[in-house]
């Protein structure tokens, strides 16, 4: 550090380089979980979909004496297949309305044959054993019993609860951030090399002291990352998350761990680089000592 | 390196780290005062546990109810409040051959234990309507065999209360005139139509009118 005005100005990039290093993390991992593909990914990781089985057998069972209908003729032909392609399309869906700033189309529409023909079979040996004619209101019943089961099975899937926050607005209030993402992290991004191309111009005549001022900037903010992310692991805080209903619980704190996680490595990662600048600055001002001396 | 620059080479990271965090902090407050109200609806530290952990979920508590009392009895005295889903009567009716637990408070999972009272109802023993239902596939399959003048008995811990069949009602089930709250002291049956498969969206029961109350006086005292 050459003179006091050099290391003021130093000083007032760093703090700005800081804290475009925090905000590169953070769009990163915003920019990770804001792909549907990640979502889906994770969901498929956490095995959701044998969770969201579990719990409409539960749902089926707790109904069958409301409903006549044994969970069994819903169960077998309920697989984790169905279940997958269902949150699949549900989370698509929520996303696309993110994107799009409206509301759902119901372009997709949850259409299984095999709970359909295995309501249809059951209704129609239940009326055969009670001599019950197949009128109108059979068929109004059947079909009442199948759509109820499309809407049942759609809201289970939707693990996320995005039709409920396509139905409150909060899709239509999220989406403009969410469509400025990609501008807002390439601006962060620009931002930081920018800042960093600042610092070499600004100790243009010591390599040793950008390598000192980046990599000093490196390890604060990996550190200022990391350590609200070791809290909330180490105190388990998702787990006091209050929707206890498993399938939303698993997806929500799934998303909400997976992003701590990713988030602590990359400022891990962060930190480790800031030691390669460290070291890289101790062996320039070695190597400057030692040709001093010569 | 001197001395002197060496201080300032280790000082300059605590130094910008703290201002960094001052800063940072600064920032934060407004809107960490914003997000705190989400924050501590979205996480309660008093539900820190997993969904599957056994502790989660309703707590549906069984009670030993007084079927064989023979103590002084009087015809006033207290009730005594269950907590919801505790089972805190016993209803037993000849013409329909049950003898069938009471949960106070409903929901699908009760209604899988037995019949239940709505909370919002007046409890046995007290003046207004006490309003219970199961379902028709199960407790109550017999209800459409009832007739007026039939006796359904409910027990407590707290006493025995006789009823008489008063009328046979049939009602839509968005229809509330029968299930809310009345000035006379009675008591209201009811369970689904039956019907071809489904929920049926029509509600048969009985009214019944209080014929005889037995609180228990060793129990009020």
């Amino acid at each position: 550090m050459k003179s006091i005005g050099s290391y003021i100005g130093s000083f007032i990039l760093s703090v700005l380089l800081i804290f475009a290093l925090i905000a590169s993390l953070a769009v990163t991992v915003a920019n990770i979980f804001s792909k549907p593909d990640n979502i889906v990914s994770l969901t498929e990781q956490k095995n959701i979909s044998s969770i969201v089985y579990s719990e409409l057998e539960k749902y089926f069972t707790s109904r069958q004496n409301d409903t006549g209908i044994p969970a069994d003729v819903y169960m077998t032909a309920i697989d984790d297949e169905l279940i997958d392609y269902v949150m699949y399309m549900e989370i698509n869906d929520g996303f696309s309305c993110l994107k799009n700033g409206t509301q759902s189309d119901n372009s997709f529409i949850i259409k299984n044959d095999s709970v359909d023909k295995a309501l249809s079979d059951f209704y129609s040996n239940y009326a055969e054993s009670i001599g019950y004619e197949k009128d109108a209101k059979y068929d109004e019943k059947l079909s009442e019993a199948q759509k109820n089961a499309e809407k049942v099975i759609a809201d289970y899937c939707d693990v996320f609860k995005f039709d409920a926050m396509i139905s409150h607005g909060i899709m239509k209030k999220l989406s403009p951030f969410y469509n400025k993402l990609p501008t807002v992290q390439l601006f962060v991004y620009g931002a930081t090399v920018m800042l960093m191309l600042l610092m070499i111009l600004a100790n243009i005549k010591s390599t040793s002291a950008t390598l000192y001022w980046i990599g000093i900037c490196s390890l604060i903010s990996g550190i200022i990352c990391a350590v609200p992310c070791i809290y909330l692991k180490a105190t388990d805080y998702f787990s006091s998350f209050t929707i206890k209903q498993p399938q939303i619980y698993t997806a929500y704190t799934s998303v909400m761990t997976s992003a701590t996680d990713t988030l602590l490595k990359y400022s891990v990662i962060l930190a480790s680089i800031s030691i390669i600048f460290i070291i890289g600055y101790v062996l320039t001002v070695k190597n400057q000592g030692r040709n001093k001396g010569e | 390196m001197n001395k002197k620059s060496l201080i300032l080479h280790l000082a300059t990271p605590f130094l910008l780290a703290s201002v960094c965090i001052g800063i940072l902090a600064v920032a934060m407050i407004k809107p960490a005062d914003k997000l705190k109200v989400f924050v501590n609806i979205a996480f309660m530290d008093s539900l820190k546990s997993n969904p599957t952990d056994n502790n989660s979920g309703l707590v549906i508590r069984d009670n030993d109810i007084i079927r064989d009392y023979s103590g002084k009895t009087s015809s006033e005295g207290d009730v005594i409040r269950p907590a919801f889903a505790e089972m805190y009567a016993v209803l037993s009716c000849d013409a329909m051959g049950i003898d069938i637990p009471v949960y106070w408070g409903s929901n699908a999972e009760l209604l899988e234990h037995g019949a239940c009272q709505s909370s919002s109802s007046a409890i046995v023993g007290t003046k207004g309507n006490a309003v219970i239902s199961a379902h028709v596939d199960t407790y109550f399959a017999d209800l459409d065999k009832l007739k007026e003048g039939d006796a359904v008995t409910i027990n407590t811990n707290y006493g025995q209360f006789t009823y008489s069949v008063r009328s046979l009602i049939e009602f839509s089930g968005s229809d509330r005139k029968y299930i809310t709250p009345k000035d006379d002291t009675r008591l209201t049956i009811y369970t689904c139509k039956k019907d071809l498969l489904g929920a049926s969206s029509q509600r048969i029961g009985v009214i019944c009118d209080l014929k005889e109350s037995l609180f228990y006086e060793e129990v009020q005292k």
